[in-house]
């Protein structure tokens, strides 16, 4: 093995046909670790080669089917597997196979038999070979890759300067293909003018001098672009032959136009140069150049460069050649400085010029390593300002020094404090200290607020404060006035005068003054001794001025305390006085109210009720009162005597003005009071209903009125007041009553009570008196009551009383006896006596208004009527059978009497009173009283008397008339009941006949019922069975304990029809028909009478019919389609021509034929419906809407017929919308008519109603249909102007095949079903259907459907 | 529903198109009538069935443009044929018209209601059948023998 490689595991394909010598290989290669894939056949080798191609190939040729050389053609035939090198073994060992293996391709051959470290060996060579050639073949990739990628251009170049290879970059940067540049020499591609130092320098390379060389130089690219590239031509030498040369371009346009940019750059340099020395011109700043040594080097154009001939700025000279030793000196230095510290130096130094000395600022900046810049303004003027400045500061240095006060600069922010120099200390010794007690108080240990408040305050208000402080320095204390002023916004000045000698000289004026104070005080010590019997001296002075002040002070309680207010005002109306009232009147304190006017004082109100008086009295000097009501301070209103009383002095003038106010309000008030309790008697007295008067005696002992009620005063028409003081009697009072009140008067008593009986308005009235005497007895109050009425009412009670008395003495007289002519007597006699009457008779009624007069009473001499036929006389419009008990008439006064009362003229009276008699209810007769001479007033006892008695007479009458005709009643009841007794008798007999027939009736109807085809059951209202028949029980199929007394079972309908169907206990059913109606069932009255019909056969025979019907109806429809077919074809005549005969024929068949479909369709229609197999689906439906569309299906038929339809909803017209009028009263919409019907059905029955209308129309005629809302129905109506309908057909047209003429049925090709159809439609709608006819003039079908349900 | 074929204009209708008609009725001499009616008063060709099978076989295969199927035989269940009709998918889109014994309007909701073009009572005029049946289908009618038009709308 070799060991220069590592032991890199290949992959090996062995071929062999041989599987021992495969096996041999593959194991060998294996153990040397070699993967290794055997292959037994060409084919195969071939397929694993092309599946993953191998590092080497060990190929046998000699193989069937595919051999050696083959698959080695094969191989390196294809792409993939063209680089693998394959090693032949084989037995063959000729030449010629040897050369044909490498001729296919092989690299190595090894003869077999071979040796195992041949093969290795071989095999091992073979790899290393494979991996020498990979890593050059890579390495060569690598620069390749380099070559290919690198940015900068490289291209190699053959000796005449043509292009051997390009890579990319260049290819780029030249901008040709690599196959142009193939046909290019790179000489021809520089720019011509660079090309010839190109040319030399390369023929100079190849020539063998120096390796390699660069130059930058311009190339024309494909485009025909200029660009600068920098070109580095290298020589590849061999054996010192040049073999190649390449060149590296790189693109440095860039560079270049940065290069021309600089220069742009330089120039606007220049430019900004040009511009300076503008700048420079403008200037007057002296700028010059200095070395180091201080030479001039230069000098800026400025305008003082050119303005004057400085000597610093001479040209080439040093600064001590031309300025003096020390400010060269200076200058010099300066210049040093800058340059050692490389910043910029300032200093001022002066010259002296033509024009004097000037001051410069100089500015030095270093330039260069060895030269400034010097820039010098001249700032003469600036110093010489400073100057003055500096000289004004030593003037204000001298008045400081001249000063000898302590001044001070303080700062607002109390940090900085400056002493100025005044001369203060060198006056003082201890100057420095005192100035350092001061410093202390504004910043020692305690700081003094006071100092710093007062330079706030100098600064903040911009004015100068004084202040005084001390100083306690050497323990002696130092006095200062400071004066404090503001000197700017933040600082103040502080000038402190030591005032000491001021202050102590003040002091000592202090001790001084002390001093005097004491001997005052000793001298005022004596003085008070000395007083002291000055005192007791003028005590007695002094009592003799307390008893004065006393005696005021008396006065002024007394003032005080009077109830009224007291005031004293002084000449100009202002209170000197009030006493204690009137400060409490007015809430005031005596100061308020002294020296103050009342309109000062008061509200203007109160004030205007008395000072007028004030004022008047201050006027007129004379006293005032009045009295004034006027609102006091707590709000009360006060009434007050008012008086003002001026007090004169001796010159008549007034110097007080006393004001007093009585306080009356109380009085004022009580008096009110009284008044008004005054008034409420008066009010009170006059409200009695009684005379009230008061007497007395006068001073002559004379009675006299002292005053009267109202009651009384109106009732003579007097005032009350007229009365007083009046004598008594001095109006008609009468008699009685002067002398009652006399007598009164007389007596010891001091009351009375009487009653007293005096004339009134020529009246006799009951009066009850009652009086009372006062004032000691000499005057007394007297009260009248009018009693009269009471009086009155007692003496009619005594007189009703009386007479009630005499009425029960009458009766008893009256029911004593039986004969009536007695009853009568007794009766007037008694009248005529209890009333006074001058006449009383009883009045017998006999007819109209006439009767007798049966008795009387009557006071002779006058005229008598007993026995008399009079009138009665009572109003025309009562005549006696009218008269109601309680009815009575009453004449008082004839002569002013209404005539309307008939009067027997025969019979004069003045009065009259008539009461009738009745016996049980009627009139009988009456009770008429007279009064003949004068007229009465007929009093109400006075006619319940008469009407008592009139019932009395009555009762006595007609008791006295049963008496008399008792017996012949009794006869005649006798002979009456006997007739009645023989009437019963007969009628007894008779019942007992009929009763029998009844019996026997009742018997044959129980068994004709009994017998009876029908079932009959009889139940009561509760359905528990009471009777049945032997019908009944079959029906049922039970027995008599099976049904007698059970339930019936089914529901009950009085007087309807029904069916139902019965299960009988054997199992078998029936169907029955049952009605019912009510009887009376053995007292019961609401018992139910059943019958019961078996209809089971008939139903079932029905059902038959129904079903005949239904099948034959459609049995026949099938050939009756068939007929009408063919005839229909027939009478196209396609099917061949008939003669006008046969035509005939075919008619007559085809209308036929349509009659009978028609007459199926009505039969089996009628069927169902009748059957009920045709559903009626009530619905809301229009009714409108319905009868519309009816009229518009039979408008073809009715234009046909030449008959005009006329709709009307609610009896108004309407058109349907074909119909051709101009004016089309056609309702848009028509109002709706909600009906609760089968929609269709009402159709059918409307259409054939119109269409049977249309049929018995004649032509030109029109045919109503209507629609009227009815109260709960809807009432249609198609009406006709026809033949009309005889009377006795009217019903029976709605029966089947029932048409008015026979002959209807052909002509007008109607079925006779139609209106049974209609009818039964209609009466399944719960409606009726009807017609009413005149015949000549038509007829009108009526039906009724209800309305919906709501 | 009655309107299953929109009206084509006249000439191209009239030209493209022969109308067939497939008429079911088991009862003979009335199919033969009617056959016949049809076959006089139309240009339509009109296929017979004998019974209500062989009617839903023709129709299924002829795909006629309408089917008139009576109603009325007593034998068979009518209304089997007409769901089968109205139900089969090469079928149901077909029209139909019945003839019936008697026709009532709530029939012929009914009817509509179940996706038949029209319904004819019978006895019915075989004159005028086939411009019923074009009424009902909207089809172009012109029956140069008939001078009856019928009012619609």
């Amino acid at each position: 093995m070799n060991s220069n490689f590592p032991p890199v595991r290949s992959n090996i394909l062995v071929v062999d046909d041989t599987p021992a010598n495969l096996r041999l290989l593959t194991e060998l290669l294996s153990q040397h670790g070699h993967d290794v894939r055997p292959a037994l056949n060409g084919t195969l080798a071939l397929t694993a080669a092309q599946m993953m191609p191998p590092d080497l190939i060990l190929l046998d040729i000699m193989m069937p089917d595919l051999d050696g050389y083959e698959v080695c053609e094969q191989l390196k035939a294809n792409d993939r597997t063209r680089h693998i090198p394959v090693i032949f073994i084989s037995a063959l060992d000729n030449p010629k196979d040897k050369v044909r293996a490498f001729e296919v391709g092989g690299v190595d051959y090894i003869p077999k038999p071979f040796q195992k470290e041949e093969i290795l060996a071989r095999v091992e060579n073979q790899l290393r070979l494979l991996r020498a050639n990979t890593a050059l073949q890579e390495s060569e990739e690598r620069f390749r890759a380099v070559f290919a990628n690198a940015g900068i251009g490289i291209c190699i170049l053959r000796e005449d300067g043509g292009i051997v290879e390009t890579n990319p970059a260049f290819e780029k940067f030249i901008g040709y293909h690599r196959q142009e540049l193939g046909q290019l020499n790179l000489l021809d591609l520089t720019y011509p003018e660079d090309g010839e130092g190109d040319r030399d320098r390369f023929m100079a390379l190849w020539a063998g001098e120096g390796e390699s060389y660069q130059i930058e130089k311009r190339y024309i690219r494909a485009n025909g672009e200029i660009v600068w590239g920098r070109s580095t031509t290298c020589a590849v030498k061999k054996g010192g032959r040049v073999q190649f040369a390449f060149g590296l371009i790189e693109d440095i346009t860039e560079r270049q136009a940065a290069l021309r940019k600089r220069k742009e750059a330089e120039e606007a340099l220049k430019a900004s140069e040009a511009e300076m020395r503008a700048i420079f011109a403008a200037m007057t700043d002296a700028v010059i150049v200095r070395d180091r040594q201080g030479n001039c080097l230069k000098v800026a154009p400025t305008k003082t460069a050119r303005a004057s001939e400085r000597p610093e700025m001479q040209l080439g000279k040093t600064l001590h050649e031309v300025l003096p030793q020390d400010t060269a000196d200076r200058l010099h230095h300066a210049i040093q400085q800058t340059l050692e510290q490389r910043e910029t130096t300032n200093i001022e130094y002066n010259i002296s010029g033509d024009r004097g000395e000037i001051w410069l600022d100089g500015r030095l900046s270093p330039l260069s390593e060895d030269t400034v810049v010097w820039v010098a303004r001249d700032i003469s003027e600036r110093k010489l300002m400073e100057q003055k400045l500096r000289s004004n500061e030593a003037e204000i240095r001298g008045i400081f020094e001249a000063m000898t006060e302590i001044v001070l600069v303080v700062d607002r922010e109390q940090e900085n404090i400056q002493v100025m120099p005044t001369s203060y200390a060198r006056f003082n010794e201890e100057g420095n200290l005192t100035i350092d007690a001061t410093l202390d108080n504004f910043f020692g240990d305690k700081p003094q607020p006071a100092f710093w408040l007062a330079i706030q305050d100098a600064i903040t208000q911009q004015q100068t404060i004084a202040f005084e402080y001390s100083l306690d320095v050497n323990e002696k204390q130092i006095w200062f006035a400071a004066s404090i002023s503001a000197l700017s916004e933040q600082a103040a000045i502080w000038v402190a005068r030591d005032i000491s000698d001021r202050v102590r000289a003040e002091m000592k004026l202090q001790q001084l003054n002390d001093e005097l104070e004491y001997r005052v005080q000793e001298r005022t010590q004596q003085l008070q001794q000395a007083n002291t019997t000055l005192q007791a001296e003028i005590n007695d002075r002094i009592q003799t001025e307390i008893e004065l002040a006393k005696s005021e002070e008396r006065f002024r309680l007394a003032v005080d305390n009077i109830p009224d207010i007291f005031a004293i005002y002084d000449r100009h109306l202002q209170y000197q006085f009030a006493n204690t009232r009137a400060l409490e009147v007015w809430q005031k304190t005596p100061k308020a109210m002294l020296g103050q006017t009342d309109r000062e004082l008061f509200p203007n109100d109160s004030v205007q009720t008395y000072l007028p008086l004030l004022e008047n009295a201050a006027r007129s000097r004379s006293r005032q009162t009045q009295e004034c009501t006027f609102r006091i301070a707590n709000g009360e209103e006060r009434t007050f005597i008012m008086s003002y009383v001026p007090l004169l002095d001796g010159e008549g003038e007034i110097y007080q003005i006393l004001g007093i106010a009585y306080d009356i309000s109380d009085r004022k008030r009580s008096e009110r009071a009284l008044q008004e309790a005054k008034e409420q008697l008066q009010a009170v007295l006059d409200a009695v209903p009684g005379f009230i008067s008061w007497i007395g005696l006068s001073e002559e002992n004379s009675l006299q009125y002292l005053g009267a009620n109202r009651q009384l005063a109106q009732a003579f028409q007097m005032s009350p007041n007229a009365f007083i003081h009046k004598p008594l009697g001095f109006f008609q009072q009468g008699k009685n009553f002067v002398e009652f009140v006399e007598a009164f008067f007389h007596s010891n008593d001091t009351t009375i009570a009487q009653t007293l009986s005096l004339e009134w308005e020529r009246q006799q009235r009951e009066y009850l008196i009652v009086a009372q005497k006062y004032q000691q007895e000499r005057a007394a109050v007297f009260v009248g009551i009018d009693i009269t009425a009471r009086v009155e009412a007692q003496k009619q009670l005594q007189r009703a009383y009386r007479r009630s008395q005499l009425l029960s003495e009458l009766t008893l007289k009256i029911r004593q006896s039986l004969d009536l002519e007695e009853i009568l007597q007794t009766a007037v006699l008694e009248v005529q006596q209890l009333l006074h009457a001058d006449r009383v008779f009883i009045w017998q009624w006999q007819s109209g208004r006439d009767g007798i007069a049966r008795q009387e009473a009557v006071l002779p001499g006058l005229t008598k009527v007993c026995g008399l036929t009079l009138q009665i006389s009572t109003p025309e419009t009562v005549s006696p059978p009218d008269f109601q008990p309680g009815n009575f008439w009453t004449i008082d006064d004839l002569s002013s009497s209404p005539t309307a009362i008939a009067l027997p003229s025969e019979l004069h009276f003045c009065a009259q009173l008539v009461v009738p008699i009745f016996i049980q209810e009627k009139t009988w007769g009456a009770l008429i009283v007279h009064q003949c001479y004068a007229p009465h007033h007929w009093q109400s006892d006075e006619i319940e008397l008469l009407t008592s008695l009139a019932d009395q007479i009555g009762i006595a009458v007609s008791q006295a008339q049963l008496l008399d005709r008792l017996e012949d009643m009794v006869a005649e009841r006798t002979g009456e009941l006997q007739a009645t007794n023989e009437q019963l008798q007969t009628e007894i007999i008779e019942r007992s006949r009929a009763e029998e027939a009844l019996r026997e009736s009742e018997k044959q109807l129980r068994r004709t019922i009994e017998h009876s085809a029908y079932g009959i059951v009889v139940c009561d209202r509760a359905g528990i069975i009471c009777f049945f028949n032997a019908a009944a029980k079959q029906i049922f199929g039970r027995d008599e304990q099976q049904l007698l007394g059970f339930h019936l079972g089914m529901p009950i309908t009085s007087q309807q029809k029904c069916e139902l169907s019965i299960l009988r206990q054997d199992g078998t059913s029936c169907i029955a028909e049952m009605r019912a109606g009510t009887i009376t069932w053995e007292g019961d009255a609401s018992a139910y009478l059943i019958s019961l019909v078996d209809i089971t056969e008939r139903k079932a025979v029905e059902q038959m019919k129904d079903e005949f019907i239904s099948v034959a109806s459609h049995e026949l429809r099938t050939p009756l389609t068939s007929i009408r077919g063919s005839l229909g074809l027939l009478a196209t005549g396609r099917l061949g021509k008939f003669e006008e005969r046969g035509q005939q024929m075919l008619d007559i068949a085809i209308n036929n034929t349509d009659r009978l479909t028609r007459l199926l369709n009505d039969i089996l229609d009628l069927e169902r419906i009748e059957s009920g197999k045709v559903k009626i689906v009530k619905q809301h439906c229009n009714g409108i809407t319905l009868m519309v569309q009816a009229a518009e299906a039979m408008q073809v038929m009715a234009e046909q017929a030449e008959i005009g339809l006329c709709l009307k909803c609610d009896l108004r017209p309407f058109w349907l919308r074909d119909t051709d009028l101009e004016e089309n009263p056609y309702l848009e919409s028509p109002p709706t008519m909600m009906i609760w019907a089968d929609p269709d059905q009402i159709l059918q029955t409307l259409t054939n109603l119109i269409s049977n209308a249309i049929k018995f129309s004649n032509p030109h005629s029109m045919v109503g249909i209507g629609i009227i809302p009815q109260q709960e129905q809807i009432l249609f109506e198609v009406k006709d102007c026809g033949r009309g309908i005889p009377k006795d057909k009217l019903e029976s047209i709605f029966g089947r095949f029932q048409q008015v003429d026979a002959s209807d049925s052909r002509e007008k090709g109607g079925t006779g079903l139609g209106l049974p159809i209609c009818r039964e439609i209609i009466q399944r709608h719960q409606g009726k259907m009807w017609v009413e006819s005149t015949v000549g003039e038509g007829s009108s079908f009526y039906f009724t459907l209800p309305l919906p349900p709501p | 529903m009655t309107q299953a074929k929109t009206t084509q204009p006249k000439m191209t209708q009239a030209k493209m198109t022969r109308k067939h008609l497939l008429l079911i009725d088991c009862e003979e001499d009335r199919r033969y009538v009617t056959q016949m009616g049809l076959e006089l008063m139309t240009d339509w060709k009109i296929w017979v069935a004998h019974s209500y099978s062989e009617g839903f076989n023709l129709a299924q295969n002829q795909k006629p443009h309408a089917i008139l199927v009576n109603l009325t035989s007593l034998e068979a269940n009518p209304l089997e044929i007409l769901q089968q009709l109205l139900a089969h998918p090469a079928t149901q889109h077909i029209p139909i018209i019945l003839t019936l014994d008697r026709l009532r309007r709530t029939d012929q909701q009914h009817f509509n209601q179940l996706g038949v073009a029209g319904a004819i009572a019978q006895p019915y005029d075989c004159t005028n059948l086939g411009e019923q049946i074009a009424d009902f289908l909207n089809w172009e009618r012109e029956f140069p023998s008939s001078n009856l038009r019928l009012k619609r709308g």
